[in-house]
């Protein structure tokens, strides 16, 4: 346990290191290219971001059990699985620390950071499980997710003479959660996408990314990383093209729209 | 030889005439402006005494009626909560048929999606409460983009591709401004390049304006690309 922690401090204090207060990247304007695209099946999502996000959303109270997470699950999907409360105590520290700007979401009361996850590849549907389960004195939250691509795309500013890239990797997927309490039950079904996106210049080398963001993050991009003195020296330089103050536009975050 | 002269100038004559007239001919359209935006049915729903569009998001609507609007609308979004967990209970938790589990996702779909409406309706209720039922300017500023958009879509249906659109001639025949001291119109500032002359031509702005206010159709025009 004591272990654990240990790790724990020591990547925030590296993500300390590198993050800043503000969005820097609103300092630039980019003109997106792709490169790159491939979209892949997966049989079950790397890591449950997006499941996890659409659960705290819809349930806010949480469980008071576990997750059961049912999949045609991978190694990968039940190994991250057992990360999730570990991920997110350490989304919450991030959050708390000042130095770091990742939500402006409150995440004092974040469930998602104690309650177990457990995957499960069961051939039961969300709903017939969650009947099974209905009975008990415990009430689970029991989700599903089907349908999974991951897409990995490669883009270009244009306006950076061809030497700024963002590199995107997407899970999308289809999620159906059911919350198995009498008193107050819940079922829904979304189509839902999590993502990582790093933004660098020429190398994805850690003094050159100007920006590290992950979606959702109860359900919000936090940045990371976002490095505004290695965009400022950019732009200052002419690297890349500056976006006039008058001109801030909230959309620069937005993703570049990905090839069919 | 004398045939020949006489016969290439009256070639170029009438290339000199015709040519340009069946060229430029091509790249020209006339559209009405005015019958567009009239027959727009928000312009008809248009509220003169009020300013704002009748039945849309820019209708002022009085606090009491809005009060019984925000109670209507919670009413029916906790009846379809009630609704949406009466159907989990039923056919999730006490009962299930793995046969008509599609059917269920399908309604409880329908049901979110009405939630959603009802959410986002009774959101926009409560803010409009804070400013007395009055809906904020930019709500009509929305609605005029929405109809100007329409009228291009329109208009673009009516004139042939890589044209220039021109307005319909004004209604009436409008007299040019009479100027002081028989001073020129601003046509004569870029024939001679005389800054004096736009100096001039800018001191009698007020009869200039008369000329528009008489002109019911001003000339559009429409570049390429816009």
């Amino acid at each position: 346990m004591q272990q654990k922690y240990s790790i724990l401090v020591v990547v925030i204090i590296l993500l300390s290191s590198l993050s800043c207060t503000t969005e820097a990247c609103s300092l630039a304007i980019h003109d997106w290219k792709s490169v790159f695209h491939r979209k892949l099946e997966l049989s079950s999502p790397i890591f449950p971001i997006a499941e996890a996000s659409a659960a705290w959303r819809s349930i806010p109270e949480g469980p008071d059990s576990s997750v059961i997470w049912i999949s045609k699950h991978s190694v990968f999907s039940y190994l991250s699985s057992a990360f999730v409360p570990v991920f997110f105590q350490l989304m919450s520290a991030l959050n708390r620390s000042s130095h770091i700007f990742l939500t402006p979401v409150n995440l004092h009361s974040f469930w998602l950071d104690h309650i177990p996850w457990l995957a499960l590849s069961s051939t039961d549907s969300v709903a017939s499980l969650a009947h099974q389960k209905a009975d008990k004195s415990f009430s689970p939250i029991i989700i599903g997710s089907d349908k999974n691509f991951l897409r990995i795309a490669l883009f270009v500013d244009a306006n950076s003479d061809n030497r700024c890239f963002q590199l995107v990797i997407m899970q999308q997927g289809r999620i159906r959660l059911v919350h198995a309490n009498p008193a107050k039950p819940w079922a829904q079904e979304l189509q839902a996408s999590a993502f990582i996106s790093i933004i660098f210049y020429e190398l994805p080398l850690p003094e050159r990314i100007m920006s590290l963001s992950l979606y959702p993050i109860a359900e919000h991009r936090a940045f990371l990383i976002d490095s505004e003195p290695l965009i400022l020296r950019l732009l200052e330089g002419g690297a890349l093209k500056s976006r006039p103050p008058s001109d801030y536009d909230p959309s620069s975050f937005e993703l570049p729209e990905f090839p069919e | 030889m004398r045939f020949c002269k006489k016969f290439v100038t009256f070639l170029l004559c009438f290339f000199y005439i015709f040519t340009p007239l069946t060229t430029t001919g091509q790249s020209f359209s006339a559209i009405d402006l005015e019958r567009l935006l009239r027959n727009h049915p928000l312009t008809k729903s248009y509220d003169h005494k009020s300013g704002r569009f009748k039945n849309t998001a820019s209708e002022i609507i009085p606090p009491e009626k809005l009060s019984q609007q925000i109670a209507q609308l919670e009413s029916s979004l906790s009846a379809a909560q009630a609704k949406k967990s009466e159907i989990i209970r039923s056919s999730v938790l006490n009962d299930f048929d793995a046969e008509k589990e599609e059917q269920l996702w399908d309604k409880l779909k329908t049901i979110d999606n009405t939630i959603e409406k009802q959410q986002q309706e009774l959101a926009q209720k409560k803010q409009l409460m804070h400013t007395d039922g009055i809906p904020d300017i930019s709500t009509v500023v929305e609605i005029i983009k929405g109809i100007l958009r329409d009228v291009r879509i329109d208009y673009r249906k009516e004139r042939p591709p890589n044209s220039i659109v021109i307005n319909r001639l004004p209604r009436f025949p409008t007299p040019p401004p009479t100027l002081e001291n028989g001073a020129d119109g601003l046509l004569s500032f870029f024939y001679r390049g005389d800054p004096a002359k736009l100096t001039t031509y800018l001191k009698h702005a007020y009869a200039i304006s008369l000329l528009f206010d008489a002109s019911s159709s001003p000339i559009l025009y429409q570049r390429e690309g816009d």
